[in-house]
């Protein structure tokens, strides 16, 4: 999607008055959660101190031009992982701003999935910020890492990258319950952003199968791995499946009791498939709305106290036509 | 009802051995010094028990990362290993499965399973079940 | 709840060597020397309690489990109306070993004693041919060599050295000898490579089987982006032992993908699902299960026709095998002449079995 500022393309997602005119000018937007495109990648870079003080650097200049600009803005801690003691500084360090409301991954710059325990300081700060982590697709798309971002290697096309996108999903949940990451961080939550969700029930079932026959190994794993993730991991809606019977969605994911408050909107903007709340609100039972588009987002991100202005300036907003 | 299944060295420690009570076939099975009975059919797919090893539990340490051996009584079914608490009956693993369990008692060197029956007759021998089969 | 007694097609039955010395027997002397059969594949030591023989086979004849045609008669074919048992090795992964020569005569001598050990004792089993995938001419000449042997049905992938999917075009000279001798394509689990897998290797079993369904879906949208089907329309594509709780997620993800699908390749003509209905089949096993008895099957009847694509497995004699009557118990009584059978007899191109019995209808769910 190309969005013009003037005459000249810009780069999507730069332009800050095309996403006020097509995010923040909805009326129904309280809140938005900046949460970074290719900046993701920065975690890629080879030279590691690089990679950290470019993630320093975006965090900072997130603060100054993006938050400072609408305070419906707020913004996730980016760090590089390549350094986990440096990325828990820079936790500590960014985290404490209240308009910081998440810690996102970068990818995987050790080269192993997320659960590994050279990660845990990470999770550590996070936890004790209260900041849950956001893991997203196309975080670990760089084509020289070691590991693929699909299973079976290196996909040949644009559209295979997408299909497959839950793959790292998978890699990654896995190895956080498998390695104890629940376990020794009980208050930590994590969301998954761009990989669908209609998978879910098909992934809890295998991976307490598997869990079942090894448990022995992993005596910290002390609860089913589908209950861990009902309660720590959370799915957003971007890239949610399109089945051509809308209503089969809804009863493949109501087959998880509590789905409800697994699944959460994102829009995914300005990616060329984000979509609207009301897009997304077709393929999802009216019974699940109020969770989906706010309830589950309130309570896993990590606001403010004061969320909502108070009653007397909405009064003076609508008073004066909305924002 | 006491069925009696045997002398005491007759059971070699952490073998299971099966025997015909009332019609069920019962796993019988001396580990440490303590004695469990068990309905021999596992709840998943219906599978043998008797032939699963019986295993000591192995218990989350301090901390992650860390084993410790708790002292629970398991045995693991061949099929998919998962694993049944020797003394309840309850599947570790999946919590909504659980297994017949049966109260052992030695007396005087024989090994008695409680059938759960009131006490109507005296004390009879349990076959065990190849014996069944050849009476048949 | 339903019960099934009619005619099975069990397509994964893993017959095995009573010792090494089985195989080396077909093997030229000049290998003597070398000590190993067995690959060195270390993601499999993940797998080791998978594998372990499990003694559900209460008679081994002494030997491994499943080693004796013997006790497979008896545990399996004769006690629940076999028609067929696709015997599919255990599990093949011979095109991992590093040197090339030696491998081309190792997978050469494992078809040998698959036909020789085993083809020619009873007319209800047939086998899956291993192939020595890193060298595609020796693997063309292999299915030349033995592809019209009538009691094989298909060329086995359970290693995958070259660490493409399957689709990637290096392999289609291997699809088109296969395909001239009616032999179906198969996948089994054990060809992901740790480098394969993505976010990086796998640290525990559930981590490396959590993510096999993704391994068999990128497998799957290879064929169809390398236009596999398209070049051989009579193509079929078996994969074995990933699930099948997987396709629904699948199917709706690559069919929202045809439009890019089609500006990126010159392949794709029909949509991802029409391809997958019309070439492809899964094993049941592992089956997946649910809290309640019939989730799973109201899962997988948000694709219509998804009955098409399933048949019937039971792993003998590993660790996560299936028994047939707790599979007829989770999936429909609808479904079930197909997938204990047609599907399979449509894939392998078998008549279908006389019926003396129906299979039996209980009210279960539809």
């Amino acid at each position: 999607m190309e969005l013009r500022n003037g005459s000249a393309p810009v780069v999507p997602g730069s332009d800050y008055d095309a996403f006020e005119r097509d995010i923040l000018a909805q009326n129904a937007i309280e809140r938005v959660v900046l949460g970074y495109d290719i900046g993701l990648q920065s975690t890629a870079i080879v030279h590691r101190y690089l990679a950290r003080d470019v993630a320093r650097a975006a965090n900072d200049w997130t603060v100054e031009n993006w938050l400072a600009r609408d305070d419906r803005l707020y913004g996730m801690v980016l760090v590089s992982t390549a350094i986990p003691e440096d990325a828990a500084a820079e936790i500590r360090r960014v985290g404490v701003n209240e308009r910081m409301v998440a810690v996102a991954l970068g990818c995987n710059g050790l080269g192993r999935p997320f659960g590994e325990p050279a990660y845990h300081p990470i999770f550590e700060a996070a936890e004790e910020l209260g900041l849950p982590i956001v893991i997203q697709v196309g975080s670990d798309i760089a084509s020289d890492m070691p590991n693929p971002p699909v299973a079976g290697g290196l996909p040949s096309t644009y559209a295979e990258f997408r299909a497959h996108a839950p793959h790292t999903h998978w890699a990654h949940t896995t190895s956080l319950i498998a390695e104890g990451v629940f376990t020794r961080f009980p208050k930590l939550k994590a969301l998954l952003v761009g990989g669908g969700a209609a998978w879910i029930p098909a992934w809890l079932w295998n991976v307490d199968y598997w869990y079942k026959m090894t448990a022995a190994a992993y005596p910290w794993v002390e609860r089913l791995p589908s209950e861990y993730f009902l309660e720590h991991i959370r799915v957003s809606t971007h890239s949610l499946e399109q089945p051509p019977q809308p209503e089969r969605l809804g009863k493949a994911l109501g087959l998880i009791d509590g789905i409800d408050r697994v699944i959460l909107y994102t829009s995914g903007y300005p990616d060329e498939d984000w979509e609207t709340a009301g897009q997304i609100a077709t393929r999802l039972p009216a019974e699940w709305h109020e969770r989906v588009f706010r309830t589950n987002a309130e309570e896993l991100f990590r606001w403010p106290m004061r969320v909502t202005p108070p009653q007397e300036e909405l009064v003076a907003r609508d008073a004066a036509g909305g924002r | 009802m006491s069925v009696d299944v045997g002398s005491t060295d007759e059971f070699v420690p952490g073998k299971p051995r099966v025997f015909d009570v009332n019609g069920r076939e019962v796993l019988v099975v001396n580990w440490r010094d303590d004695w469990f009975a068990l309905r021999n059919v596992c709840p998943h797919q219906t599978e043998i028990l008797a032939t699963g090893g019986v295993t000591e539990e192995i218990g989350p340490g301090e901390r992650v990362g860390q084993l410790r051996v708790t002292g629970r009584a398991l045995i693991a079914c061949p099929r998919h290993v998962w694993t049944f608490d020797l003394r309840t009956g309850q599947c570790t693993v999946d919590p909504s499965l659980r297994v017949r369990a049966y109260r052992v008692l030695v007396q005087d060197g024989r090994v008695l399973v409680d059938d759960g029956r009131p006490e109507r007759s005296p004390r009879r021998p349990a076959q065990t079940v190849e014996a069944a089969d050849r009476a048949r | 709840m339903s019960s099934y007694s009619g005619p099975i097609v069990d397509i994964d039955v893993h017959n095995s060597p009573a010792t090494p010395a089985e195989i080396r027997e077909y093997l030229p002397a000049k290998w003597n020397d070398v000590k190993s059969l067995i690959p060195a594949v270390p993601t499999t030591n993940l797998l080791v309690g998978y594998f372990t023989p499990v003694p559900h086979v209460r008679r081994t004849d002494g030997g491994p489990p499943a080693s004796s045609y013997k006790v497979i008669k008896e545990d399996l074919l004769d006690p629940f109306n076999y028609y067929k048992a696709i015997l599919t090795h255990n599990i093949g992964q011979y095109p991992e070993l590093l040197n090339q020569y030696y491998m081309v005569d190792v997978c050469r001598a494992a078809n040998d004693w698959m036909v020789d050990r085993w083809l020619s004792l009873d007319e209800r089993l047939a086998a899956v041919m291993v192939v020595p995938t890193p060298m595609i001419e020796e693997a063309v000449a292999e299915i030349h060599r033995l592809g019209d042997h009538p009691q094989i049905v298909g060329i086995l992938f359970a290693s995958n050295p070259l660490r493409r999917p399957l689709g990637d075009p290096i392999y289609h000279p291997i699809y088109a000898a296969a395909v001239q001798h009616g032999l179906a394509v198969t996948s089994h689990i054990g060809i992901e490579h740790a480098s394969t897998y993505p976010a990086g290797p796998p640290a525990s079993l559930m981590a490396s089987t959590g993510t096999l369904h993704g391994s068999a879906g990128h497998h799957i949208s290879s064929f169809i982006t390398h236009g596999v089907f398209e070049k051989f329309p009579d193509i079929k594509l078996i994969l074995k032992e990933y699930g099948i709780a997987l396709l629904p997620s699948l199917i709706w993800r690559l069919d929202a993908q045809y439009q890019r699908l089609r500006r990126e390749s010159p392949w794709v003509k029909r949509y991802p699902s029409e391809y997958m209905h019309d070439h492809l089949s899964l094993s049941t096993q592992p089956l997946e299960t649910g809290e309640r008895t019939h989730d799973l099957a109201e899962y997988l009847s948000v694709i219509d026709g998804i009955e098409d694509m399933l048949c019937f497995s039971s792993d003998y004699p590993h660790t996560s095998m299936d028994d047939h009557m707790y599979v007829a118990r989770k999936l429909p009584s609808a479904w079930h002449r197909k997938l204990f059978y047609e599907n399979a007899c449509r894939s392998y191109g078998w008549p279908l079995p006389p019926i003396d019995v129906e299979p039996q209808l209980d009210h279960a769910v539809a």
